[in-house]
């Protein structure tokens, strides 16, 4: 058996949530809001699915199973026929059906950098973001969306899954029931996915599964949460859009970062 | 509220290598507080190897960095592997035994990132006093004070030997970590050509070129991920180490008559 380490001596707590927060709470954005630069812009992805969320443990291997009985009554489905499609903020002022501004469409409380020290940007272009006067280190994330914005979540199976949903074949809500947020807009189903099957001579997917390949990092999910309507007290809350309709409207997204101890 | 996070969040915030927008892609190369963007990725970093009552044997100079790709290093307490399924091939109504893979691959196991020391050079290292090795550490310049080529850029008390390491005087903004230590044949974290040394004896080596390092604690407790996934692969019938394991469980699972 090899060692393991406990992170604290090298990365304290509150170092460790920095870094958490880094990568959800913007550092700057575009001052124009109008054009940013590419590779330069703050950006976050939103991807949604139906049925059964997967365990912590299958989403920190990047292997996902479903079984008949999870998500479909009578059949296994892979991720990539679950997915509902996603939405993105970007720090570069743009905006468009799929896709949000920061600072416009959704505000996010900034980057608190050590010691009030604010790297210095690639570009002159960019403004820091202000941090809201309550948080402190543990919030990971603090997104608040626009009530006067509907993203059309992009790129899914969602025709194929409201014909399922119609025929009542559904297991779960016919909803987006999870969220994966990424840096990336490859889903993060996006690689292999695998039927199996019965062993005896039969047409029967009795599961799947989904795997992530070597060598694309940058589409691996960093969080996983649930996904509700307003007071269902799920991570990502929608004033509209628990269903099928493809258009959600989040209200916000206030995630902690309390590691263990 | 349902909500995980993964290890991988530290190579996301932390790394200058992707090829995507990311973090740290947005900061100026070499810019204004540049030191401030990151902790451990590019950092100066000193690898030590004590003896009982620590005093420094030895020290390394280097530096730190966030690796993603080569798994193959990844321990046991993760690895799950070999595994093979039943896959069904695109329409037709039998179904084949298909191997997800026969080396290690990150299938197996997580996509987890590894801290990586770094020596800045890779032959023989100076032994500073003899003794025999018994513990080793990693030794972190969060700020970016001291150097990643010179080990005299660094205070003389952190690597020559002529005292012993007090973690509890270390200076602000350095941090370390504890490890193990032992030779070529043994599984400890730092491996060297020979634990016994001696300043007069010629030379000692890191038996790796580099160090990586995984914890089990990034975000949350994952010390247990391994055995929630036994767990589930257990209850499927059409996953398993090997054929034998598949056709077995099949059996039992769809009660099949035995050949």
């Amino acid at each position: 058996m090899a060692e393991t380490f406990d992170i604290k001596t090298l990365i304290p707590t509150e170092e460790l949530q920095r870094i958490a927060m880094r990568t959800f709470s913007p550092g700057h954005v575009h001052k124009t809001s109008k054009s940013g630069l590419a590779g330069y812009d703050f950006e976050l992805y939103f991807h949604f699915y139906t049925g059964k969320m997967p365990s912590r443990s299958e989403f920190l291997y990047g292997m996902y199973f479903d079984q008949i009985g999870d998500t479909h009554k009578t059949k296994s489905l892979t991720l990539a026929e679950r997915y509902l499609g996603h939405f993105y903020i970007a720090g570069n002022g743009k905006t468009y059906d799929y896709y949000g501004a920061l600072e416009v469409d959704a505000k996010a409380s900034g980057m608190q950098h050590p010691e009030g020290k604010v790297p210095e940007h690639a570009s002159t272009d960019y403004v820091t973001v202000p941090k809201d006067p309550a948080a402190d280190l543990s919030w990971m994330m603090d997104w608040s969306f626009s009530a006067n914005k509907t993203y059309d979540i992009y790129g899914g199976n969602l025709d194929a899954l409201r014909v399922v949903a119609a025929a009542g074949e559904l297991v779960h809500d016919a909803a987006p029931t999870y969220v994966m947020i990424s840096k990336s807009v490859n889903p993060p189903h996006k690689y292999t996915g695998v039927k199996t099957g019965l062993p005896p001579v039969s047409g029967v997917k009795v599961g799947t599964v989904n795997y992530i390949a070597n060598s694309y990092e940058s589409s691996r999910p960093l969080i996983m949460g649930s996904v509700g309507p307003v007071g269902s007290g799920a991570m990502m809350e929608l004033a509209s859009g628990y269903d099928l309709s493809g258009f959600v409207r989040p209200v916000s997204l206030r995630i902690m970062c309390n590691p263990v101890a | 509220m349902t909500l995980h996070v993964h290890p991988a969040v530290l190579w996301a915030s932390e790394s200058t290598h992707a090829t995507e927008a990311t973090i740290q892609h947005q900061y100026k190369v070499g810019g204004l507080n540049i030191e401030y963007a990151r902790f451990l990725e590019g950092k100066p970093a000193l690898l030590l190897i004590t003896d009982a009552d620590s005093n420094i044997l030895l020290s390394i100079v280097g530096s730190t960095g966030w690796e993603h790709n080569d798994m193959a290093s990844l321990d046991e307490s993760f690895d799950l592997g070999p595994l093979a399924i039943r896959h069904k091939v695109g329409a037709a109504s039998t179904s084949t035994i298909h191997s997800l893979g026969t080396n290690k691959e990150r299938l197996w196991t997580p996509y987890y990132p590894a801290l990586r020391f770094t020596p800045a050079t890779s032959f023989n290292e100076v032994i500073r006093r003899n003794g025999t090795a018994k513990k080793a550490y990693l030794i972190a310049d969060t700020r970016e004070q001291f150097s990643t080529t010179e080990i005299s850029a660094w205070p003389s008390e952190l690597w020559n030997g002529t005292q012993a390491l007090d973690l509890n005087t270390l200076p602000t903004n350095v941090t370390y970590l504890e490890m193990s230590v032992g030779d070529v044949t043994s599984s400890a974290t730092v491996r060297l050509t020979n634990t016994v040394l001696n300043v007069n004896d010629g030379s000692v080596q890191t038996a790796d070129p580099y160090l990586d390092i995984y914890f089990t604690n990034a975000f949350d407790d994952w010390s247990n991920a391994k055995a929630e996934m036994k767990a589930i692969i257990d209850g499927l019938p059409w996953i398993g180490k090997d054929i034998d394991e598949i056709v077995a469980k099949e059996t039992l699972h769809y009660n099949l008559p035995t050949e």
